[in-house]
């Protein structure tokens, strides 16, 4: 911990708060791009500079630099919006960016292909929706998730609002958002003290989620902080407090690895925010500020130890954790289709594939939901599979709504395999800067393949995950997929198998650096004997593991406790 | 150097030479066209250029990247005080384009000398015939 800072802890520290020279960016003409460090901390202000891949090459040529735009991300608790916001975050989607909204995995809305001299009008004008884009991105809180479990209304409105307000305690107490992007005229008498992340943030970003059980769908196990409601008798009554999950890898680097929180206790309700700030805290003194690489929660807890760490998470809080409840998930995916909540409001969770909500011929989504959204009078909710749920609706309401579902073809759940649903693939090529290999434009080709192997072995109803990244940061949680592929270079990926069905157990990687033969060659064999050799009810990624195809994986504490 | 569009060509030469001659003096480009993300014209030299000291000061006028049009005309008046106060300051003009622009140019330089320099109109254009006659404001336009 003695070792050189991260260059990028410098240059948060001496940002101002974040501002660097991002108006000066802005104004500069020469470049559509920021200047190196602005480009950093304009991720803590809800956006990415991306360029687009294809044209690199072109580009150069022709003695053009990139073809730089930004991607915008809101800052959602829970996914949860209005139609109003909808109709507004559609039409800047329209008017400013790649005519796409994306649904994340992480419940937020992305608006990709902003153009510097567009980029603070855009965010100008989401803000004047009363939807923030703060702290979206980096070393901060990011969005904070919540289940979009339909089924139990009291207890979801309960458990968002939890959500919500750890979300607005853990923003930065800085004005440089206000003042840079909605012209707020600097005040002598406002405090800027950081005072929860300090003058360098935290070392790295910070994943936040709520459970609802008995569904995985936030994938709990996979945040730095989860949090699983305990709900008795329709009462929230407290959560499961899990720390130190985590995705992000780097290709051979075995530093580096995939975790699982590990569960710390139960804390009550009224105790979660206290329970939230003591976790981050103890991760913004104990994390690693050398390595951005090692900087996660996860690698935190594995170096001073798990013990260790729930005591000092004790200690902030100020009173020991209790024993964790019995908790019980039965899947990480959605409910598609109508579902009546206990309120008797209902709710129609729709597919939407890779979260990217287009105008295509066969499937004019973009235009559908915009007429849904001008005739609807609940919210809606985008769910942690990057899928949308038109939320409370009336009972009296529902037939419009349907009428406007199948108008538009956005009942695509209902055709198709299990897997095709289940399905998630980031953004990838071509605007991720991180990305190795095709994801999201990759996935309708390679589905169509998987299915037809599914079709071949009888499994086109096995309800089985399948998820695609197009490199080892993993944004689309590959690996908790019971099938992942994984960008290595492009047209190969590493192929990872054996997850369980509820988000519970990581994949092991299985083969690595190959290219499409060589995945479905593998995956007709599997599925095969899967076929054939299944017991009742038996998972796929269950089934390998039972059978030797994947080894034993090693003992991971919430495997065993969860 | 004023040189919107294809204009800029010689003076990617002027620029180059300089730098190869190691030339000191101080040195400013004005370049302009209808969109800066598909026209720009040899971008990424004039980007080197610009970090690397080869060029002090480049103004930039892309017409359809907002509401309002822009061209170099406008953003030579801007900077109108500085320009005069180069001319005074004994540096050389060269303007390259098409003949509309260069009308239109030949015009801001005209006001900005007026305004700047406390001229007439008449005195303005006798100091512009000045400057071409001494050979310090050279146009190619087509």
């Amino acid at each position: 911990m003695n070792a050189v800072l991260s260059p990028m802890e410098t240059l948060k520290r001496e940002s101002h708060g974040l501002r660097g020279t991002i108006p000066a960016s802005l104004d500069d003409a020469i470049s559509g791009a920021l200047r190196e460090g602005d480009a950093q901390l304009l991720k803590f202000h809800g956006s990415y500079q991306q360029d687009d891949r294809d044209l690199r090459e072109e580009r150069r040529q022709q003695k053009l630099e990139p073809a730089y735009s930004f991607m915008i991300r809101t800052r959602l608790p829970g996914g949860v919006a209005t139609p109003a916001q909808w109709l507004v975050l559609d039409a800047l989607a329209t008017h400013y960016g790649n005519g796409t909204l994306k649904l994340s995995t992480r419940q937020a809305f992305q608006i990709h292909g902003i153009i510097k001299q567009q980029l603070k009008s855009t965010i100008a004008a989401i803000n004047q929706s009363l939807i923030d884009t703060i702290a979206a991105c980096g070393d901060v809180n990011r969005n904070v998730m919540v289940s979009a479990n339909p089924l139990v209304s009291a207890a979801h409105a309960r458990i968002h609002a939890d959500a919500a307000a750890i979300s607005e305690h853990l923003l930065p107490h800085s004005r440089a958002y206000h003042q840079i992007w909605l012209d707020e005229k600097p005040l002598l008498d406002v405090d800027e003290t950081e005072t929860v992340y300090g003058p360098n943030y935290l070392p790295r970003k910070f994943k936040i989620g709520f459970a609802l059980p008995p569904i995985n769908d936030v994938d709990v196990f996979s945040q730095d902080l989860g949090f699983v409601a305990i709900v008795e008798d329709g009462e929230l009554i407290g959560y499961n407090l899990l720390a130190g999950g985590g995705m992000g890898t780097t290709h051979n680097d075995p530093r580096t690895y995939p975790r699982l929180a590990d569960v710390l206790g139960f804390v009550s309700a009224e105790r979660v925010l206290a329970a939230a700030v003591a976790v981050v805290t103890a991760q913004r003194d104990l994390g690693d500020r050398s390595d951005r690489k090692l900087s996660r929660l996860k690698y935190t807890i594995d170096r001073i130890g798990f013990d260790a760490f729930r005591h000092e998470v004790e200690t902030r809080l100020g009173v020991a954790l209790a024993p964790a409840r019995d908790i019980r998930f039965t899947d990480s995916g959605d409910r598609f289709g109508w579902v009546a909540g206990d309120d008797g409001r209902w709710h129609y969770t729709l597919r939407v594939e890779s979260g990217r909500v287009a105008d295509t011929p066969a499937q004019p989504a973009l235009s559908g939901l915009r007429a849904i959204a001008l005739q609807h009078r609940g919210d809606f909710r985008l769910t942690p599979n990057q899928n949308l749920m038109i939320a409370n609706v009336a009972a009296a309401d529902r037939a419009g709504i349907e009428a406007l579902i199948e108008a538009h073809g956005l009942d695509a759940h209902q055709r198709g395999s299990a897997l095709r649903r289940t399905a998630l693939a980031c953004v990838a090529l071509p605007t991720c800067a991180q990305a190795m290999a095709e994801a999201e434009r990759y996935l309708p080709t390679i589905l169509d393949r998987i299915e037809s192997l599914l079709t071949r072995h009888g499994l086109t109803e096995a309800p089985i995950l399948l998820r695609i990244s197009g490199c080892p940061n993993g944004c689309s949680r590959p690996f908790l997929g019971e099938i992942a592929l994984v960008g290595k270079a492009p047209g190969r990926y590493n192929l990872h198998l054996g997850a369980d069905f509820q988000g519970r157990r990581l994949n092991r990687l299985h083969r690595e650096n190959i290219d499409q033969a060589t995945i479905l060659s593998v995956l007709d064999e599997l599925l095969g004997r899967y076929a054939s050799e299944r017991e009742t009810h038996e998972h796929f990624g269950d089934f390998l593991l039972r059978v030797g195809v994947v080894r034993v994986p090693t003992v991971i504490a919430a495997e065993v406790q969860a | 150097m004023i040189g919107p569009g294809t204009g800029v060509a010689p003076f990617r030469g002027f620029v180059q030479e300089r730098s190869a001659l190691g030339g000191s003096g101080r040195n400013w480009l004005f370049f302009g066209a209808r969109h800066a993300r598909s026209q720009f014209l040899y971008q990424l030299e004039w980007q080197a250029a610009v970090r690397d000291g080869q060029l002090q000061r480049l103004d930039l006028a892309f017409s359809r990247d907002q509401a309002e049009p822009i061209h170099v005309q406008q953003r030579l008046l801007e900077r109108g005080r500085e320009v005069y106060a180069w001319l005074q300051g004994g540096a050389h003009l060269y303007v390259c384009g098409g003949i509309p622009m260069g009308r239109s140019v030949h015009a801001a330089l005209a006001a900005l000398v007026a305004e700047h320099g406390g001229h007439s109109a008449e005195s303005a254009s006798d100091y512009l015939n000045q400057l071409q006659h001494s050979g310090r404001y050279a146009r190619d336009v087509y």
